[in-house]
């Protein structure tokens, strides 16, 4: 049985007399102990769908399964009981500003019936495992967005959830601390056991921690499955989209000084464990006696597993161009075709 | 003790006893009437903004209808108010002038302005922290009590105050006309006598109360203020 399964889906917002569709038909399933993604740009509908997953939005159509109890046939009072096992983080935290870390995360358990005594106690061990101890009397002002995001997270666990929802968490934060977040996060994952999902636009987010991924545009599914496939070998337009970005970012200030050879087809060439020892270009252009020109090249972790990733610029030259990607199948490396 | 004040104000000593007792009922008018005004004000409030297309319970026949109710009652003029209700004070508390007959009034006069307060104090309320509530499983009461009330609480202060101050000036108003305390005095002894002096007196008193109140409020909005 999944941790979360959503069968067909769809959410439709009424604005004014036009109707939007938020989603339609999204259907997917998340495991125990996943980290799983959900990316897309903004307005792709992301966030609604992680809303979707504690009924904070109610869908249009479809179900939502969490350990197999649809949530739509709950009564507020489940539901609201139901909330209490899939806690969620925001992007802008959304501490009670009025009130000091501790009392932050005692919060929930308040709302849970626990004693004020016993909801500190917990509160305390929680702001150690987030490494906050010495801030427990700080109110969320005199806090680091990288610092108001662990107390939520503190906030998150105070009640023993078995799912993390995570919008947008690390999205105002700076590279650095979204690296430790991340980490946290993990850790939460592994030592818990706690299936997270986490909605993001950002792929190396997804890169960094997850094992699945869905990608979501305009409000339709249209590629989910392991992080490592999807990376290697991107089928939708979307998908590519997504990791083309992260790589285009980091040429556009490199190729700024280079002029750019107008000419020959671009192809993206992903290099896993076993293919990366030979020096694979290096014969390509020994063989082909022509020069590649290697427009980007990067190291990634995917989920622990270092992938290369190389932008090529093959001759303008046809045959020349499918024999070089030939020779390359050939030698185990995934390519595709890179239209700008 | 009142020789000394009567030398330094240079009112007759009766005057000066005058002005501190009715000073006394004036604060008496001004706190009960406010204390009552919230009575009524706060729950309506928080009605009119849980209801509100925005709130957490939205309804919108009930807002509505709030809404109308306080809108025409903040739209009557103070003083047209106190003459409209003399009827509804005399059947209450047993006579329709003095320092109790005025706080029914006040109070019926401060309770919606007290309610449109309430309901833009808990508006300012970040939506996240709502969202964030509602996430962990909060129903409604709990998200009224724990996190709006508790949230809004320096914009609350900072309004009873504002209320407060509103209130003594309609104090004043209610004594023209049969009300007790400073309002009364300054109409009595001072406007109708033509004793400048005393009336210059009664503003004094006035603007320290004022000032006190303001300054106390603010002070306590500022201790319970995190957000910065």
């Amino acid at each position: 049985m999944s941790e979360i399964e959503v069968k067909h889906l769809s959410k439709t917002f009424m604005q004014k007399d036009l109707k939007v569709d938020a989603l339609t038909d999204i259907s997917l399933n998340i495991e125990k102990g996943d980290i799983y993604g959900i990316i897309g740009m903004s307005g792709a509908g992301k966030s609604t769908l992680v809303r979707c997953l504690n009924f904070l939005e109610k869908p249009t159509d479809g179900q939502v399964f969490i350990e197999g109890k649809e949530l739509s046939s709950m009564t507020e009072r489940q539901l609201r009981q139901q909330r209490m096992k899939i806690a969620m983080i925001f992007q802008n935290f959304n501490l009670l500003s009025q009130k000091n870390s501790i009392e932050n995360i005692c919060f929930p358990m308040i709302i849970q019936g626990k004693t004020k005594a016993e909801a500190r106690k917990r509160a305390k061990e929680l702001l150690g495992i987030v490494g906050l101890s010495e801030k427990a009397n700080s109110y969320p002002s005199q806090l680091s967005g990288g610092q108001k995001q662990r107390v939520a997270i503190a906030r998150a666990l105070a009640c023993n959830p078995n799912i993390l929802l995570c919008d947008e968490a690390t999205s105002a934060l700076d590279p650095q601390t979204t690296e430790s977040i991340l980490n946290l996060l993990k850790e939460i994952n592994e030592k818990m056991g706690i299936t997270i999902v986490i909605i993001t636009h950002q792929m190396s987010v997804i890169q960094k921690i997850c094992n699945r991924v869905a990608i979501i545009e305009n409000g339709h599914l249209v590629e989910n499955g392991l992080v490592s496939d999807i990376f290697a070998h991107p089928k939708s337009h979307a998908a590519r989209e997504l990791i083309l970005r992260d790589a285009h970012g980091e040429i556009s200030s490199a190729a700024a000084q280079v002029p750019e050879i107008k000419e020959g087809q671009k192809i993206r060439i992903v290099f896993t464990e076993n293919s990366s020892f030979e020096p694979v270009i290096a014969n390509l252009i020994l063989q082909f006696g022509h020069p590649v020109n290697i427009l980007f090249a990067n190291t990634r972790d995917v989920g622990g597993v270092a992938k290369g990733e190389m932008l090529l610029q093959l001759p303008d030259d046809r045959d020349l161009r499918f024999r070089m990607e030939d020779y390359l199948r050939e030698r185990g490396l995934e390519l595709e075709e890179v239209d700008d | 003790m009142i020789e000394i004040l009567a030398r330094i104000t240079g009112l007759e000593p009766q005057l000066v006893l005058l002005l501190l007792k009715d000073t006394v009922l004036t604060i008496y008018m001004v706190i009960m009437s406010t204390l009552f005004g919230y009575v009524i004000g706060l729950p309506l409030g928080i009605v009119l903004n849980v209801t509100d297309k925005d709130g957490i319970a939205p309804n919108r026949v009930v807002y509505r209808i709030l809404d109308v109710i306080t809108n025409i009652m903040r739209s009557i003029p103070f003083i047209i108010l106190l003459m409209v209700l003399m009827p509804f004070t005399k059947w209450l508390i047993g006579k329709s002038y003095g320092a109790d007959a005025t706080i029914v009034a006040l109070v019926i006069s401060a309770a919606p302005y007290i309610s449109r307060m309430v309901e833009s104090s808990l508006d300012e309320v970040d939506k996240g922290v709502i969202e964030a509530a509602r996430s962990m499983g909060a129903n409604n009461w709990t998200i009224i009590f724990r996190v709006l009330l508790s949230e809004a609480k320096t914009s609350l202060i900072v309004g009873a105050t504002i209320t407060l101050g509103t209130v003594i000036g309609y104090t004043a108003m209610a004594g023209a006309i049969g009300g007790g305390g400073l309002g009364a005095d300054a109409k009595m002894y001072g406007y109708q006598r033509g004793n400048m002096l005393f009336l210059g007196w009664t503003i004094v008193v006035l603007v320290i109360l004022f000032q006190i109140f303001q300054m106390i409020g603010m002070k306590i909005a500022q201790k319970t203020d995190h957000r910065k």
